[in-house]
């Protein structure tokens, strides 16, 4: 099959590999017709995330049809049409039981590594290193989805892929970071950045009753696409943000303030210069600077909630204003299968169509030119859906 | 520069500490760094320590000094009698717990390091690993202390060429938590030959082979198999002069 690999810093290709096979019983074989780019997969490109190797396939944003099922799977078969979770999870451990997927005990074999650098191993995920599991990805024609009488659930028909691919991860991270953020009438949520992950944040916090979203970033169809989904909208390049979120809370600060950027923020604020500076002499790994500015920012006794990845270790970060001011801190990688249902009826009822976000649709063949274009913000983008089945080039931007 | 094998100057600490975490993988086609031999009783303690390095600097390693606190209490007593404790807790009843690793011929299940082990009596039992190159260390075992269902204690019986021998406790956990398996295991390995067997076995790194045991074992029991990534396809691996790259490139 034709399959994305890493090959080192920005270098993505697409490489014949072996078809994957069933290995353990409760695999499926999923041929997929639908797998989406994400943000999180830029770090990856960016080649600084810890244990990636040449060669693996990445991709965790991905649906299709089954076509194997291993002799424990009774709750699918094939020519079921599923998204699935980027989280694998058991179901079965004392995380999964309480509805903690992404903490799920047993489904990373490198569990080994992750205990080192973190103390706990998370739940393992698709293409996405070899610390967190080594899992092959889904940006391929077909992938092995482990313990998949958990993860994957049957779409009904008359829902088109880019309507529910979504599910897989960026729309229930967006979700389930507006609802960290524990929004009573009245809060306003002050998010930082409008990728995907901000996009969806921005409509989460509004189904879940804020009054006001304030979206936080630099790039002009960013910023136009968040004022889509109803936020107010600071251009970090023209304006100073604290000054700005001052002004429009009156002084307080907003209720909430979701990070939807993570380690890898840049700017051109001092302190994101020293904090590179200091990722260049080894003293850090992660750059905190978006993460400074919500502390800083948030009311007293607000939450800080935080939805994009951070990785490593990060400096400087202001605990005595946290302290002081009393803050909550959420954050996670999602648990997905949790919000798969519930979101899915938010999606048949018509709360959200999540095909928003989509600027560009490309065939499989593409991805390299996909993960350049997304990286390089380049031609409006923000979101590329790729197609295993499509040949050549689609019409875009918004090929959905 | 470099110190105990790190490039010091790697401009991107992640990607070292990434080199760092990849030597500890096993399986096929992962690209190894070499590393220098440490004796058992440093174990995870000195992987640690180089792990601060890789991550770089002060900051890593300081929170690396605090998580080796943490750990306390792992190593050996001494230089002939490496001993590995591990932990962990498992959302499964105590007897069901028990009564699975007393079938001494489950244990290869969980144990990749075992080849076979057959039961021939109540408390007698004979094992077989897998040395390097087609040779096989084996040796008799008995039962020394059961305690249903508490505590079953193993050992080599004295023709072994490795003494060896181990203790699981099961104990139940808080309320809804399952139940807690604390496993000792040590081994007298002797020179020559077949201690070199014996070392192979555990890779040098007896500590990471009893946590991946013990972590099998608890997915074996909670989800009936256990999580693998072996036999999935994968791209063109890298040559070694692009795992060195990644060792050292930015």
């Amino acid at each position: 099959m034709k399959a994305l690999c890493w090959n080192g810093k920005k270098d993505v290709r697409v490489e014949t590999v072996p078809d994957p096979k069933i290995i353990n019983p409760r695999d499926a074989i999923i041929k997929i017709t639908s797998t989406a780019i994400c943000g999180s997969d830029l770090h990856l490109y960016d080649g600084v995330v810890p244990t990636l190797e040449h060669g693996d396939i990445l991709g965790h944003e991905f649906m299709g049809e089954v076509v194997e099922v291993g002799p424990s799977v009774k709750n699918l078969k094939v020519g079921d049409r599923v998204v699935v979770p980027f989280t694998i999870s058991c179901g079965s451990c004392f995380f999964c039981k309480r509805g903690l997927y992404s903490c799920c005990d047993n489904s990373n074999p490198n569990n080994y590594m992750a205990q080192e650098m973190y103390g706990h191993s998370p739940a393992g995920l698709f293409g996405y290193s070899h610390m967190l599991g080594g899992y092959a990805g889904g940006q391929a024609e077909y992938a092995r989805v482990p313990f998949a009488d958990v993860g994957p659930m049957v779409i009904p028909d008359g829902l088109p892929d880019e309507k529910v691919v979504f599910l897989t991860d960026i729309f229930p991270t967006g979700y389930m970071a507006a609802e960290n953020c524990d929004i009573q009438p009245g809060d306003t949520i002050a998010i930082w950045g409008c990728g995907p992950v901000g996009q969806f944040a921005i409509r989460s916090a509004v189904m879940l009753g804020a009054e006001r979203v304030i979206a936080i970033d630099d790039v002009p169809e960013r910023l136009e696409m968040a004022r889509q989904g109803g936020a107010i909208t600071i251009d970090r390049s023209k304006e100073d943000v604290l000054d700005v979120l001052m002004e429009l809370t009156g002084g307080r600060g907003p209720d909430a303030c979701l990070d939807a950027v993570g380690f890898e923020a840049h700017g051109g604020d001092l302190d994101a210069q020293v904090d590179e500076a200091k990722r260049s002499m080894m003293l850090v790994t992660d750059r905190v600077t978006v993460l400074r500015q919500a502390i800083i920012a948030c009311r007293k006794a607000g939450t800080v909630s935080l939805a994009g990845v951070y990785a490593g270790i990060g400096d400087n970060l202001p605990l005595g204003a946290a302290f002081n001011k009393g803050l909550t801190f959420k954050m996670g990688q999602t648990h997905v299968q949790k919000y798969l249902k519930p979101l899915l009826e938010r999606i048949q009822k018509g709360d959200i169509d999540p095909s928003f976000v989509i600027t560009h649709t490309l065939p499989l063949t593409e991805a390299p030119q996909g993960y350049k274009t997304f990286a390089d913000q380049a031609d409006g983008c923000i979101k590329v859906l790729l197609k295993p089945g499509m040949n050549g080039s689609a019409p875009h931007p918004n090929g959905a | 520069m470099s110190f105990f094998g790190y490039p010091f100057d790697d401009p991107n600490p992640l990607r070292a500490m990434g080199a760092r975490l990849m030597a500890m993988v096993e399986g096929d086609n992962m690209p190894r760094i070499e590393e220098p031999h440490h004796s058992s009783d440093q174990g995870g303690k000195s992987n640690l320590g180089r792990w601060a390095i890789a991550a770089g600097g002060v900051a890593a390693a300081a929170y690396l000094l605090y998580r080796r606190r943490g750990k306390g209490g792992q190593g050996s007593e001494g230089e002939d009698a490496p001993s590995i404790y591990e932990t962990v807790t498992i959302d499964r009843p105590q007897e069901e717990l028990y009564s699975f690793w007393r079938n001494f011929e489950n244990l290869p299940k969980f144990m990749p390091f075992l080849e076979s082990v057959t039961v021939q009596d109540m408390t007698h039992s004979h094992w077989k690993v897998k040395g390097p190159v087609g040779t096989t260390v084996e040796w008799d075992a008995q039962i020394v202390h059961e305690e249903e269902p508490n505590v079953i204690r193993w050992e080599s019986t004295e023709k072994a060429s490795v003494p060896n021998g181990g203790e699981v406790r099961f104990k139940p956990a808080p309320t809804g938590h399952g139940t807690e398996v604390h496993v000792d295991m040590e081994y007298h390995p002797p020179a020559g030959k077949i201690g070199a067997a014996f070392a192979n076995l555990f890779k040098n790194d007896p500590d990471k082979q009893v946590f991946t045991a013990l972590w099998r074992f608890k997915q074996l029991m909670e989800t009936g198999e256990i999580a693998t990534t072996e036999g999935q396809p994968h791209g063109s691996r890298s040559m070694v002069e692009k795992a060195a790259d990644a060792v050292t490139s930015g």
